[in-house]
């Protein structure tokens, strides 16, 4: 079966791959996924084509995307994202969508968009910050589907409802827009909203309509001010209410009233708090699930303190807690002292971190996680290097809709990221208390056709270091030459490659005042015009970093 | 052929020039008490094209004249010194490369700024159109003593409003908002004022009506004309 994949893949995409400017391509596996297969992203001057297949489970899962651009028009075909939210949605702005497979046209026209978020905005989780106005068409022909995205790969499954949908929003005036959203199945959706905007401080929008044949009404009062932000969502409909009909249960909606506040009178100080009730469609019939939370913070610039109440209802079950913590940051950050304490009916938890930066890109980090079970301690951090990074950390989640057991748990991430050339690749391992550890490890890379830049014999690396080789590259008559790339190797042959900037100056960085070869790489420039070396010297000796006078001068010329 | 390369390429790299980002656009620091006027910090270049891209930096010193806060650029003066890590790196496409650096000033306050530089790879063969982006970082070290309030201000000459640097340090301000009686509201963001005795250590605000109050906000303090 794997062998017929990689088949399907290599056929649909050798065609593709052989007239294609940039070709991504990836691939690898995971046991947090429970998935394995690969990708390919090509792409043309006008157009971009996906390409994911690959096991999921045991069973293959295939995906395929073109998407083109015609006189202003996206048009699409294959595995899509499609939308599926209204203006009245209590949490639309995380931007609810649903996936199919089949033909889509798209348009949009935007007049404006703001991003500016609030101090007291960015209180509130999965705000964004950014409201584009304008008109938009969507328009779709296919089935709905189950979609499969991971990192290495995607696919889908079409096991839904042929199904007709059209989306579109129009702003009326500086103040007034107007939505529209219709699917056509064995089910109808149709419901129009109507928006009230007062610069962009203030919303009121309004929905109603049927979804699913079903009645469906939506109110959302949203207020942002600068120390204070206050929403208001009423949502109303019957139990078998859908948007639209969908095989898996993705579709979220907020019904009842739900309620979100957050006010920082002072920059230092604030209060959050919510009450979000959620219907999830479940067969025939809808789960409804409440998320409570209370919360404040003190903070400053050296210390900052929080205290949080959190009460998840799902059927009738009801579990929760309390969490606080503090921090306080040391000698310009050096060093990090962070405790976070939960509390529920099952136990509580309290996670002490102490972090100290060592260089720029590297901390260590001593975790001493206590239960009612015992200490544990434990020793994480992080590097982030150009080539590669790693990371090892411990936090401590709250899980809302956990039943009979204790909300919050200390999960352990590890990462590592490798990059060499154009090409990356990553293994990652999480850790769940009582569970298995499970991976996932993926990579891709960038090829490139003709007319893409020349990869031949670049050799970007560094050899680190504190010594130094600085050089001035000019013409003969003593202008600069910007983007010539010069070649230093070292007695073990290794090479590093760098470029001139503006004033025609370069500068690598070595271990050791050896005497290292210089080269111009011709073939290497980012400069467009063609040149010939006239002067290089073939030895230079590498001096400290603060030592003067030890610039080697390279001259070129051009040709024709 | 060529025309249909030049095309192709053009297309490609005004695609690729679109997406890359600098970060920290501004950074700030205090000088320590044992290591004096000293920054540590990174600049952090991603490409967020599809094709790998060279970035070179390029540090300069600059002036910020007065009145209209028009700025010179110049080779980097001699009492600010900056190691980079490397000066320069290739970036794969859709990744980032990090530049460590440490600038040292003989004197505080000093400031600087660090030209990003990012070019495409010459292509093979065809003769090709160079597309280079500039972005620029900026570096302000201050002294110990934080501007303090009683240290800046401001007049009017006409409708145009001067605000004045008496301090011997640099500040930068967050914002200006000017208020006029029909209920607008003009914004500036982010002006720098250089210490008393250089240029820049006044700014000039012109309007074509002179508003009915100004705020302007510093990092640890407002300044309000109604309250003057």
């Amino acid at each position: 079966m794997r062998s017929l994949l990689i088949l399907a893949l290599a056929w649909f995409s050798c065609p593709l791959m052989s007239h294609a400017q940039i070709v991504n391509i990836g691939g690898g596996t995971s046991s947090i996924f429970g998935a394995e297969g690969g990708s390919a992203t090509i792409y043309l001057p006008n157009s971009e084509t996906r390409i994911g297949g690959g096991l999921m489970g045991g069973r293959p899962i295939f995906g395929l995307t073109e998407t083109t651009r015609l006189h202003g028009y996206d048009l699409s075909a294959g595995d899509l994202t499609l939308p599926a939210s209204l203006p009245s949605d209590f949490s639309g702005g995380s931007g609810f969508g649903f996936y199919g497979r089949g033909a889509l046209i798209h348009e949009k026209h935007e007049r404006g968009c703001s991003d500016a978020p609030r101090p007291a905005l960015s209180r509130i989780t999965g705000y964004t910050g950014i409201h584009c106005s304008g008109d938009e068409l969507v328009v779709f022909a296919g089935v709905t589907s189950q979609f499969y995205g991971f990192p290495m790969t995607f696919g889908s499954e079409s096991r839904g409802h042929g199904i007709a949908l059209l989306s579109y929003e129009r702003t009326l005036t500086r103040h007034w827009m107007f939505n529209s959203f219709e699917v056509a199945s064995a089910r109808q959706t149709s419901i129009q909203s109507l928006s009230w905007r007062y610069n962009d401080a203030l919303r009121l929008s309004g929905s109603a309509g049927v979804g699913n044949s079903k009645p469906y009404a939506g109110l959302l009062f949203d207020l942002r001010q600068k120390y204070e932000v206050l929403k208001i969502g009423y949502g109303r409909s019957s139990k078998d209410f859908r948007l639209l009909t969908l095989p898996n249960a993705l579709l979220v909606q907020n019904t009842g009233l739900s309620a979100q506040a957050s006010v920082t009178p002072y920059k230092w100080l604030g209060f959050t708090g919510s009450q979000i009730h959620y219907q999830t469609p479940l067969g025939n019939s809808s789960l409804h699930s409440t998320v409570d939370t209370f919360g404040s913070f003190v903070s400053s610039r050296a210390f900052d303190l929080h205290a949080t109440d959190f009460i998840g209802t799902s059927s009738g079950h009801r579990n929760g807690g309390q969490e606080f913590g503090g921090g306080i940051r040391l000698l310009s950050d050096a060093v990090s002292i962070r405790s976070e304490y939960s509390s529920s009916a099952y136990g509580h938890i309290l996670l002490n971190t102490i972090s100290e930066r060592i260089t720029q890109r590297f901390r260590i980090a001593e975790y001493i996680n206590t239960t009612a079970s015992g200490t544990a301690v434990n020793i994480g951090g992080s590097y982030s290097g150009n080539a590669v990074s790693l990371n090892l950390s411990y936090a401590q989640e709250f899980f809302p809709f956990t039943t009979g057991k204790n909300p919050f748990a200390t999960t352990l991430t590890a990462s590592i990221s490798i990059h060499i050339k154009n090409a990356s690749a990553t293994v990652a391992v999480l850790a769940n208390p009582g569970e298995h550890l499970s991976y996932s490890t993926y990579g891709n890379t960038y090829a490139y056709g003709p007319y893409q830049g020349n990869e031949a014999g670049a050799r970007p690396r560094s050899l680190g270091g504190k010594y130094v080789v600085t050089g001035l590259v000019t013409l003969p008559d003593g202008s600069p030459v910007q983007g010539a790339a010069i070649a230093i190797t070292d007695r073990r042959n290794r090479t590093v490659l760098v470029w001139t900037d503006g004033a025609g100056r370069f500068e690598a960085h070595v271990r050791s005042a050896q005497e290292y070869a210089v080269a111009v790489s011709l073939s290497d420039f980012t400069a467009p015009e063609t040149y010939a070396v006239r002067e290089c010297p073939a030895m230079v000796k590498a001096s400290s970093e603060s030592g003067l006078g030890h610039e080697i001068r390279i001259v070129l010329e051009r040709r024709q | 052929m060529k025309i249909l390369s030049a095309v192709v390429l053009l297309l490609i790299a005004v695609g690729a020039a679109q997406a890359q980002t600098v970060s920290p656009i501004v950074a700030e620091f205090q000088a320590k008490k044992d290591v004096g006027p000293t920054a540590e910090g990174q600049i952090v270049v991603r490409n967020d094209g599809l094709q790998p891209l060279i970035a070179t930096l390029d540090p300069m010193s600059f002036n910020v004249t007065s009145g209209e806060g028009k700025q010179s650029f110049y080779p980097l003066d001699e009492t600010v010194s900056v190691h980079f890590d490397s000066s320069s790196a290739k970036i794969p496409p859709k990744g980032e490369h990090i530049f460590s650096y440490r600038a040292t000033c003989k004197v505080a306050p000093c400031w600087y700024l660090t030209f990003v530089s990012m070019m495409n790879l010459r292509p093979k063969g065809e003769s090709s159109i160079a597309v280079a982006l500039h972005i620029a970082s900026t570096t302000y070290i201050y002294g110990k003593t934080p501007v303090r309030k009683d240290e800046v201000a401001f007049s009017w000459q006409g409708s145009d409003l001067h605000v004045l640097n008496n301090s011997r340090e640099c500040v930068r301000g967050a914002s200006l908002e000017a208020h006029f009686s029909d209920g607008r509201v003009q914004k500036f963001k982010s002006f720098p004022m250089f210490p008393k005795g250089y240029a820049g250590e006044e700014r000039t605000f012109r309007f074509s009506t002179k508003p009915s109050y100004v705020t302007l906000k510093f990092p640890k303090f407002t300044l309000d004309s109604r309250q003057q």
